[in-house]
Protein backbone atom coordinates (compact mmCIF):
# COMPACT_ATOMS: atom_id res chain seq x y z
CA UNK A 1 0.00 0.00 0.00
CA UNK A 2 1.39 3.38 -1.09
CA UNK A 3 1.86 6.41 1.56
CA UNK A 4 -1.21 8.30 -0.22
CA UNK A 5 -3.87 5.40 -0.32
CA UNK A 6 -2.73 5.13 3.58
CA UNK A 7 -3.69 9.29 3.90
CA UNK A 8 -7.11 9.43 4.97
CA UNK A 9 -9.57 11.59 3.48
CA UNK A 10 -9.60 14.24 5.88
CA UNK A 11 -5.70 14.09 6.06
CA UNK A 12 -5.80 14.71 2.50
CA UNK A 13 -8.32 17.63 2.64
CA UNK A 14 -5.66 19.02 5.18
CA UNK A 15 -2.89 18.82 2.90
CA UNK A 16 -5.03 20.49 0.06
CA UNK A 17 -5.57 23.61 2.62
CA UNK A 18 -2.17 23.93 3.42
CA UNK A 19 -1.14 23.46 -0.36
CA UNK A 20 -3.99 26.20 -1.24
CA UNK A 21 -2.82 28.55 1.45
CA UNK A 22 1.18 28.52 0.60
CA UNK A 23 0.63 29.32 -3.11
CA UNK A 24 -1.49 32.74 -2.29
CA UNK A 25 0.03 35.18 -3.39
CA UNK A 26 -1.52 38.89 -4.26
CA UNK A 27 -1.99 39.63 -8.00
CA UNK A 28 -0.43 42.67 -9.57
CA UNK A 29 -3.94 44.21 -9.61
CA UNK A 30 -4.73 43.74 -5.96
CA UNK A 31 -1.25 45.26 -5.43
CA UNK A 32 -1.82 48.03 -7.14
CA UNK A 33 -5.55 49.07 -6.08
CA UNK A 34 -4.28 49.19 -2.47
CA UNK A 35 -0.67 50.18 -3.13
CA UNK A 36 -1.23 54.07 -1.22
CA UNK A 37 2.12 54.40 0.63
CA UNK A 38 5.46 51.83 -0.33
CA UNK A 39 6.22 48.71 -1.75
CA UNK A 40 4.10 45.73 0.18
CA UNK A 41 5.71 43.22 1.92
CA UNK A 42 6.14 39.93 0.12
CA UNK A 43 4.56 36.68 1.44
CA UNK A 44 7.66 35.12 2.32
CA UNK A 45 8.01 38.34 4.96
CA UNK A 46 4.79 37.75 6.21
CA UNK A 47 4.82 34.02 6.25
CA UNK A 48 5.40 33.75 10.24
CA UNK A 49 2.70 36.07 10.79
CA UNK A 50 -0.07 33.45 9.07
CA UNK A 51 -2.53 31.38 10.87
CA UNK A 52 -2.29 27.83 10.04
CA UNK A 53 -3.53 24.51 12.41
CA UNK A 54 -1.05 22.61 12.25
CA UNK A 55 -1.48 18.62 11.40
CA UNK A 56 -0.90 17.31 14.98
CA UNK A 57 -3.89 15.31 16.32
CA UNK A 58 -3.17 17.24 19.62
CA UNK A 59 -3.89 20.67 17.74
CA UNK A 60 -7.58 19.53 16.70
CA UNK A 61 -7.75 17.94 20.14
CA UNK B 1 -31.57 5.44 19.23
CA UNK B 2 -28.03 7.39 19.57
CA UNK B 3 -24.85 5.30 18.61
CA UNK B 4 -21.32 6.94 18.95
CA UNK B 5 -18.57 6.55 16.50
CA UNK B 6 -16.25 4.68 19.12
CA UNK B 7 -19.17 2.18 19.83
CA UNK B 8 -20.42 2.13 15.58
CA UNK B 9 -18.42 -1.36 15.21
CA UNK B 10 -20.70 -3.00 18.03
CA UNK B 11 -23.58 -1.26 17.17
CA UNK B 12 -23.41 -2.98 13.18
CA UNK B 13 -22.87 -6.12 15.05
CA UNK B 14 -26.10 -5.47 16.76
CA UNK B 15 -28.31 -3.82 13.97
CA UNK B 16 -26.73 -5.59 10.49
CA UNK B 17 -29.31 -2.81 8.90
CA UNK B 18 -26.24 0.23 9.47
CA UNK B 19 -24.45 -1.55 6.96
CA UNK B 20 -26.97 0.57 4.55
CA UNK B 21 -25.41 3.36 4.76
CA UNK B 22 -25.60 7.37 6.16
CA UNK B 23 -26.33 10.47 5.17
CA UNK B 24 -23.97 13.11 6.06
CA UNK B 25 -25.21 16.13 7.76
CA UNK B 26 -23.17 19.37 6.28
CA UNK B 27 -21.39 20.22 9.90
CA UNK B 28 -19.85 16.79 9.34
CA UNK B 29 -18.79 17.29 5.58
CA UNK B 30 -17.60 20.17 6.58
CA UNK B 31 -15.84 19.46 9.44
CA UNK B 32 -14.06 17.08 7.36
CA UNK B 33 -12.70 19.74 4.56
CA UNK B 34 -11.74 22.35 6.77
CA UNK B 35 -8.67 22.13 9.12
CA UNK B 36 -9.35 24.70 11.55
CA UNK B 37 -12.90 23.21 12.71
CA UNK B 38 -13.63 22.20 16.13
CA UNK B 39 -14.75 18.79 15.33
CA UNK B 40 -12.18 17.94 12.35
CA UNK B 41 -10.45 15.10 14.33
CA UNK B 42 -14.16 13.82 14.96
CA UNK B 43 -14.55 13.64 11.76
CA UNK B 44 -11.56 12.13 10.57
CA UNK B 45 -12.90 9.17 12.93
CA UNK B 46 -16.26 9.30 11.25
CA UNK B 47 -15.03 8.90 7.73
CA UNK B 48 -12.47 6.62 8.51
CA UNK B 49 -14.68 4.19 10.57
CA UNK B 50 -17.42 4.27 8.04
CA UNK B 51 -14.80 3.23 4.99
CA UNK B 52 -13.29 0.66 7.46
CA UNK B 53 -16.85 -0.92 7.94
CA UNK B 54 -18.05 -0.29 4.68
CA UNK B 55 -20.67 1.73 5.43
CA UNK B 56 -21.60 3.94 2.57
CA UNK B 57 -22.30 7.27 3.20
CA UNK B 58 -24.52 9.70 0.75
CA UNK B 59 -25.29 13.94 0.72
CA UNK B 60 -27.77 15.87 -1.37
CA UNK B 61 -28.45 19.37 -2.64
CA UNK B 62 -29.18 20.87 0.60
CA UNK B 63 -25.73 19.94 2.38
CA UNK B 64 -24.00 21.41 -1.06
CA UNK B 65 -25.41 23.92 -0.64
CA UNK B 66 -25.26 25.07 2.94
CA UNK B 67 -21.34 23.85 2.74
CA UNK B 68 -20.43 26.16 0.44
CA UNK B 69 -22.08 29.34 2.53
CA UNK B 70 -20.30 27.37 5.86
CA UNK B 71 -16.71 27.23 3.83
CA UNK B 72 -17.39 31.59 2.30
CA UNK B 73 -17.88 32.11 6.06
CA UNK B 74 -14.85 30.73 7.22
CA UNK B 75 -13.11 31.21 4.06
CA UNK B 76 -13.39 34.46 3.41
CA UNK B 77 -11.67 36.08 6.98
CA UNK B 78 -9.22 33.79 6.49
CA UNK B 79 -8.14 35.50 3.37
CA UNK B 80 -8.62 39.03 4.68
CA UNK B 81 -6.20 38.47 7.18
CA UNK B 82 -3.24 36.85 4.72
CA UNK B 83 -4.61 39.77 2.72
CA UNK B 84 -3.61 41.83 6.05
CA UNK B 85 -0.23 40.05 6.38
CA UNK B 86 0.43 40.40 2.99
CA UNK B 87 0.02 43.86 2.18
CA UNK B 88 -0.20 45.63 5.70
CA UNK B 89 2.29 48.20 4.96
CA UNK B 90 0.62 49.75 1.70
CA UNK B 91 -3.17 49.92 2.98
CA UNK B 92 -4.60 53.29 4.44
CA UNK B 93 -5.05 54.07 7.79
CA UNK B 94 -9.70 53.08 7.84
CA UNK B 95 -8.35 49.09 5.98
CA UNK B 96 -5.74 48.69 8.06
CA UNK B 97 -7.23 49.28 11.70
CA UNK B 98 -10.34 47.11 10.03
CA UNK B 99 -7.94 44.29 9.19
CA UNK B 100 -6.15 44.64 12.03
CA UNK B 101 -8.80 44.22 14.22
CA UNK B 102 -10.04 41.44 11.89
CA UNK B 103 -6.96 39.87 12.58
CA UNK B 104 -7.18 39.47 16.48
CA UNK B 105 -10.67 38.11 16.21
CA UNK B 106 -9.48 35.86 14.40
CA UNK B 107 -6.42 35.11 16.95
CA UNK B 108 -9.00 35.35 19.63
CA UNK B 109 -11.35 32.00 18.22
CA UNK B 110 -8.27 29.88 17.45
CA UNK B 111 -6.89 30.44 21.22
CA UNK B 112 -10.60 29.28 21.70
CA UNK B 113 -9.94 26.31 20.20
CA UNK B 114 -12.92 27.38 17.66
CA UNK B 115 -13.13 28.59 13.82
CA UNK B 116 -13.22 32.09 13.14
CA UNK B 117 -16.77 32.76 11.07
CA UNK B 118 -18.16 36.22 9.47
CA UNK B 119 -22.00 36.61 8.89
CA UNK B 120 -23.30 37.76 5.95
CA UNK B 121 -24.07 41.52 7.33
CA UNK B 122 -20.32 41.01 8.59
CA UNK B 123 -19.39 39.94 5.06
CA UNK B 124 -20.89 42.50 3.33
CA UNK B 125 -19.42 45.23 5.58
CA UNK B 126 -15.73 44.04 4.36
CA UNK B 127 -16.99 44.09 0.48
CA UNK B 128 -17.96 48.03 1.35
CA UNK B 129 -14.82 48.29 2.86
CA UNK B 130 -12.33 47.41 -0.11
CA UNK B 131 -14.89 48.81 -2.66
CA UNK B 132 -17.70 46.49 -4.31
CA UNK B 133 -18.38 49.03 -6.98
CA UNK B 134 -16.89 48.18 -10.49
CA UNK B 135 -13.61 50.56 -11.49
CA UNK B 136 -13.36 52.28 -14.64
CA UNK B 137 -9.67 51.02 -14.78
CA UNK B 138 -10.75 47.45 -13.86
CA UNK B 139 -12.33 44.99 -11.29
CA UNK B 140 -13.47 46.43 -7.43
CA UNK B 141 -10.93 45.80 -5.05
CA UNK B 142 -13.25 43.32 -3.39
CA UNK B 143 -13.53 41.42 -6.39
CA UNK B 144 -9.56 41.44 -7.13
CA UNK B 145 -9.19 39.95 -2.91
CA UNK B 146 -12.03 37.47 -3.84
CA UNK B 147 -10.13 36.44 -7.01
CA UNK B 148 -6.44 36.06 -5.25
CA UNK B 149 -7.55 35.06 -1.62
CA UNK B 150 -10.64 33.51 -1.58
CA UNK B 151 -11.73 31.69 -5.18
CA UNK B 152 -8.36 29.38 -5.15
CA UNK B 153 -9.77 27.75 -1.92
CA UNK B 154 -13.55 27.39 -2.67
CA UNK B 155 -12.79 26.05 -6.59
CA UNK B 156 -12.90 22.41 -6.21
CA UNK B 157 -13.36 21.92 -2.48
CA UNK B 158 -16.97 20.38 -2.72
CA UNK B 159 -15.18 17.82 -5.33
CA UNK B 160 -12.24 17.24 -3.44
CA UNK B 161 -14.17 16.72 -0.62
CA UNK B 162 -16.56 14.19 -1.52
CA UNK B 163 -13.80 12.16 -3.46
CA UNK B 164 -11.53 12.00 -0.23
CA UNK B 165 -14.19 11.58 2.03
CA UNK B 166 -16.20 9.35 -0.35
CA UNK B 167 -19.34 10.21 -0.13
CA UNK B 168 -22.12 9.96 -2.87
CA UNK B 169 -24.28 11.94 -3.83
CA UNK B 170 -28.47 11.39 -3.65
CA UNK B 171 -29.22 13.73 -6.67
CA UNK B 172 -32.81 13.67 -8.46
CA UNK B 173 -32.41 10.22 -9.78
CA UNK B 174 -31.49 8.62 -6.58
CA UNK B 175 -34.27 10.68 -4.67
CA UNK B 176 -37.02 8.62 -7.03
CA UNK B 177 -35.44 5.55 -6.62
CA UNK B 178 -37.27 3.09 -4.70
CA UNK B 179 -33.48 2.05 -3.59
CA UNK B 180 -33.27 5.08 -1.32
CA UNK B 181 -36.55 6.09 -0.26
CA UNK B 182 -39.87 4.57 0.86
CA UNK B 183 -41.75 8.11 0.13
CA UNK B 184 -40.72 11.05 -1.79
CA UNK B 185 -39.63 14.17 0.73
CA UNK B 186 -42.34 16.56 0.71
CA UNK B 187 -42.77 19.96 1.58
CA UNK B 188 -45.61 19.65 4.30
CA UNK B 189 -43.28 16.64 5.98
CA UNK B 190 -40.35 19.26 6.22
CA UNK B 191 -42.73 22.35 7.52
CA UNK B 192 -43.92 19.56 9.96
CA UNK B 193 -40.62 19.00 11.25
CA UNK B 194 -39.90 22.77 11.28
CA UNK B 195 -43.37 23.81 13.24
CA UNK B 196 -42.30 21.05 15.94
CA UNK B 197 -38.48 21.70 16.64
CA UNK B 198 -38.24 25.69 15.41
CA UNK B 199 -34.85 24.50 13.77
CA UNK B 200 -33.59 26.13 10.51
CA UNK B 201 -35.32 25.31 7.41
CA UNK B 202 -32.03 23.80 5.59
CA UNK B 203 -31.53 21.34 8.40
CA UNK B 204 -35.48 20.73 8.49
CA UNK B 205 -35.02 19.38 4.74
CA UNK B 206 -32.46 17.47 5.16
CA UNK B 207 -33.96 15.92 8.09
CA UNK B 208 -37.01 15.34 5.85
CA UNK B 209 -34.40 13.31 3.45
CA UNK B 210 -33.65 11.44 6.49
CA UNK B 211 -36.64 10.44 7.54
CA UNK B 212 -38.34 9.69 4.18
CA UNK B 213 -35.04 7.64 3.30
CA UNK B 214 -34.43 3.84 3.38
CA UNK B 215 -31.01 5.30 5.42
CA UNK B 216 -31.12 4.25 8.96
CA UNK B 217 -28.50 6.49 9.86
CA UNK B 218 -27.91 10.09 10.39
CA UNK B 219 -24.43 11.68 11.24
CA UNK B 220 -24.24 15.06 12.43
CA UNK B 221 -22.40 17.27 14.33
CA UNK B 222 -25.14 19.59 15.04
CA UNK B 223 -26.83 19.47 18.47
CA UNK B 224 -30.05 20.79 17.54
CA UNK B 225 -30.42 18.18 14.65
CA UNK B 226 -29.43 15.53 17.39
CA UNK B 227 -32.31 16.38 19.44
CA UNK B 228 -34.78 17.19 17.18
CA UNK B 229 -34.37 13.14 15.82
CA UNK B 230 -34.25 11.88 19.24
CA UNK B 231 -37.81 14.46 20.13
CA UNK B 232 -39.41 12.96 17.36
CA UNK B 233 -40.73 10.02 15.94
CA UNK B 234 -37.90 8.79 14.01
CA UNK B 235 -38.88 4.79 14.18
CA UNK B 236 -36.14 2.79 13.14
CA UNK B 237 -33.68 5.54 12.66
CA UNK B 238 -30.40 5.98 14.42
CA UNK B 239 -28.12 9.27 15.27
CA UNK B 240 -24.38 9.86 15.42
CA UNK B 241 -22.96 12.85 16.59
CA UNK B 242 -19.69 13.75 18.38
Amino acid sequence: MSKQEEKSGVQKMRERHERIKKSIKPSKELVEIFSKKEKPKTKNENAKNKVARPFTPEAGA
Amino acid sequence: MEVKISDLEKSVEKYPELRRGCIIDTNVLFAGSYPSDTYNDWADDVFKTLNRLSIPSYTNLNVRSEFFDLHRRVLIPEGLVDFYDDLSESLDGKIYEKLKYLKRRAKDARDQGRPFKLNDSEIKEYMELLGHEPRPEGVSGWTAFCQAYFAPYITDVWEDAVKDLKVNFLGTREIESKEFFDKHPSWSNMIKILGDSGIGSADAMILNLFQESKLPLLITADKSVRNTVLNSSFIGKFILSP
